[in-house]
């Protein structure tokens, strides 16, 4: 507790509130635009927080992230468009209680919903974090590659579209993680002689690319349509809360016990633990009929589920450098760019970063009720803004971002090259959010693995042995074994139809 | 079929890296070096794209790759492409300022924004760039020939 609140005192600086405030409007506006993910959100903000000190880095993303998940269910509510692929989860009764006149009903909850999953996916950090990093310290290199494994497996499983492409989005984020000089021996790699490539594919402007440019150029192949807004009367938007949230107490603890959970396994994030809360809120419901054309249940389960991972996520990430979902995954690239690596060290040398962190945590859920209300008030402009507008203007902010890493205009050709490839792989059902994880992992994996083989003389044995690592790898291939044993039964049928998300 | 395409693909990139990374250098000893993690997931990356084509071979109906027709679409996506490739050509000489604008405009009434709208859309954006990268965060962005 006093943590927090000697993290409160760090956060006082006026410039890192300018940051909190400015990352605040920023995830609003993403969250509440459909088609603009909060992973792209992030990938677009790495530019910036890379010239910013680590902790007005990380509030920042904390702080746009709370904010785009909830503002992602306001399109839903209004045009039934989900703003954020976590709120897809629930759109159809949110949209379905708008259109009955109760889209302030649904709005305000979500938005009291949102705060309290994140407050209470903080709680999990503040509490589980400490507690992990004693567990972390026995771990070597053995542990952290299975735990690596781990939340590659998860991703690529998890991810939207089969996990058969899943596995590969993933083995290609890793192969090009593996471009450049190798860890082992300094040898270049996959580099053909050039200069740029000896320093690998830097995974900022391949993760702006990836996110950012593939669907400008989605846009600029599909124009979406304008929809029709419903009407929201904004003054009401508290009307009747406590009642109906007193009414479904159970659901909000349960959906944020799940999404806490969810977030806190590597590899899957906040729309896995929105649609497995709508899941378990129709297996508990006493009206599971009602779901779908109109029920508050699902919105309220999911909504806190969904908020609740975000902070949850971070458990993995700072603890063992594992992301928890895709932004993790970008802030672990982040911490690790700001020469800070995650794991027990972090939190013994950085204690004070980690107060920051913990208070930002709280801080940003409880500023999101004022400035999401503002975004209420704001939706039907947000929702309405013109792509032809919108799409030029995140390229600008693409190549720009892209370029002021390194000055570089190399990092603009690979945030080029990825948006094209990006946009390819969606196209087919290959998910994006593995690629991002194997790309920033990478490293991670090769260097334990490797430290691994040499300690162990090449014996591949010795990854089983270690009672931690054994645990860890069993679960990893009995992870594996699900998808692969209806594989072999459907005798290689294809699996799912290609989804197109970005992850959240 | 597209499928089919996209798991030969997935397997011949996968089998490149097996070859290619057979010739990296090893650690001496019967060890191995630099090779083995690109061969292990190059290979990996084989199998499942053989295990995709092979999936996707069952569900096919015709040989037709079923891909959209060209149309003005695919040339506003072009676009965005050679914008880019433009932008990167001549920023060393016209500046940020001038190609960024311009490159904003371009695209904005390419795709149909009316110019009352783009113009001053695409001015605030330099504006709000150059105040948050030069301004705010020092980082220093090509000027252009007249300095800035």
């Amino acid at each position: 507790m006093e943590a927090v609140l000697q993290g409160l005192v760090l956060l006082a600086q006026p410039k890192v509130l300018l940051v909190v405030f400015l990352s605040a409007i920023y995830g609003l506006f993403v969250g509440a635009i459909p088609g603009l993910t909060a992973t792209m959100a992030a990938a677009l903000l790495v530019p910036f927080t890379f010239f910013l000190d680590p902790l007005s880095a990380l509030v920042a993303i904390i702080t746009m992230e709370a904010m785009a998940i909830f503002a992602g269910d306001i399109p839903a509510a209004l045009v039934r468009i989900p703003g954020t692929p976590s709120s897809a989860a629930y759109t159809e009764d949110s949209y379905e209680l708008t259109k009955q006149g109760k889209g302030e009903v649904v709005l305000g909850v979500d938005l009291i919903c949102s705060a309290v999953g994140g407050i209470m996916g903080a709680v999990a950090f503040i509490v589980a974090a400490p507690l992990l990093v004693l567990l972390a310290l026995h771990f070597t290199s053995f542990e952290y590659f299975w735990m690596a494994v781990l939340g590659l497996s998860g991703a690529a499983l998890i991810a939207s579209g089969s996990p058969l492409r899943g596995a590969i989005s993933v083995l290609f984020g890793l192969l090009l993680s593996m471009v450049g000089i190798d860890i082992t021996l300094g040898y270049p790699r996959f580099t053909f002689g050039s200069v740029d490539l000896l320093g690998g594919i830097n995974f900022i402007p391949a993760m702006i690319g990836l996110f950012g440019v593939s669907e400008v150029i989605r846009q600029a192949l599909a124009p979406r349509r304008e929809q029709a807004l419903a009407a929201v009367r904004t003054e009401r938007v508290f009307h009747g809360i406590y009642a109906l949230l007193r009414r479904h107490k159970v659901q909000v603890v349960r959906g944020g016990v799940v999404g806490t959970y969810i977030g806190a396994l590597p590899g899957t994030g906040a729309d896995i633990a929105a649609w497995l809360s709508v899941a378990v809120a129709r297996r508990f419901s006493k009206e599971p009929g009602k779901f779908g054309k109109g029920s508050i249940e699902p919105v309220i389960e999911a909504g806190t589920s969904n908020n609740a991972a975000l902070g949850a996520a971070w458990i993995p990430a700072l603890v063992f450098g594992i992301p928890g979902d895709t932004i993790t995954a970008i802030v672990i690239g982040v911490l690790m760019m700001k020469g800070l690596r995650p794991g027990p060290i972090l939190f013994e040398q950085q204690a004070e970063l980690l107060n920051g962190l913990r208070a930002m945590f709280i801080f940003a859920n409880v500023l999101m009720i004022p400035l999401g209300l503002l975004a209420i008030r704001l939706s039907s402009r947000l929702v309405r803004m013109p792509r032809n507008i919108l799409m030029p203007v995140i390229l600008a902010f693409s190549i720009v971002g892209s370029y002021a890493i390194s000055n570089n205009p190399f990092d603009v050709v690979v945030m080029l090259v990825m948006g094209i490839i990006g946009y390819v792989m969606e196209a087919h059902g290959f998910p994006l959010g593995p690629v991002v994880l194997g790309l920033v992992l990478g490293r991670l994996v090769e260097e334990n693995f490797m430290i691994s083989m040499i300690k162990a003389q090449w014996d591949p044995i010795a990854f089983f042995t270690r009672p931690a690592s054994l645990v860890l790898a069993m679960l990893t291939l009995a992870a594996w074994l699900v998808p692969l044993a209806g594989f072999v039964q459907r005798k290689g049928a294809p699996v799912a139809p290609p989804v197109s998300t970005a992850g959240k | 079929m597209r499928d089919v395409v996209a798991g030969l693909l997935s397997a011949g990139l996968g089998a490149w890296i097996v070859l290619t990374a057979r010739s990296f250098p090893t650690l001496g000893g019967g060890y191995q070096g630099p090779g083995i993690f690109p061969q292990l997931a190059g290979g990996l990356l084989a199998l499942l794209g053989l295990m995709l084509a092979a999936a996707g071979l069952r569900g096919v109906r015709s040989l037709r790759l079923g891909l959209p027709a060209l149309g003005a679409e695919w040339l506003q996506a072009g676009l965005v492409v050679a914008a880019v490739v433009l932008y990167l050509l001549a920023v060393p000489r016209l500046g940020f300022v001038l190609m960024t604008s311009g490159l904003l405009l371009l695209l904005m009434l390419a795709q149909g924004a009316p110019v009352r709208r783009g113009l001053p859309a695409a001015l605030a954006t330099v504006a709000i760039m150059h105040l948050l990268f030069v301004r705010l965060l020092r980082v220093p962005l090509p000027p252009g020939p007249w300095g800035w």
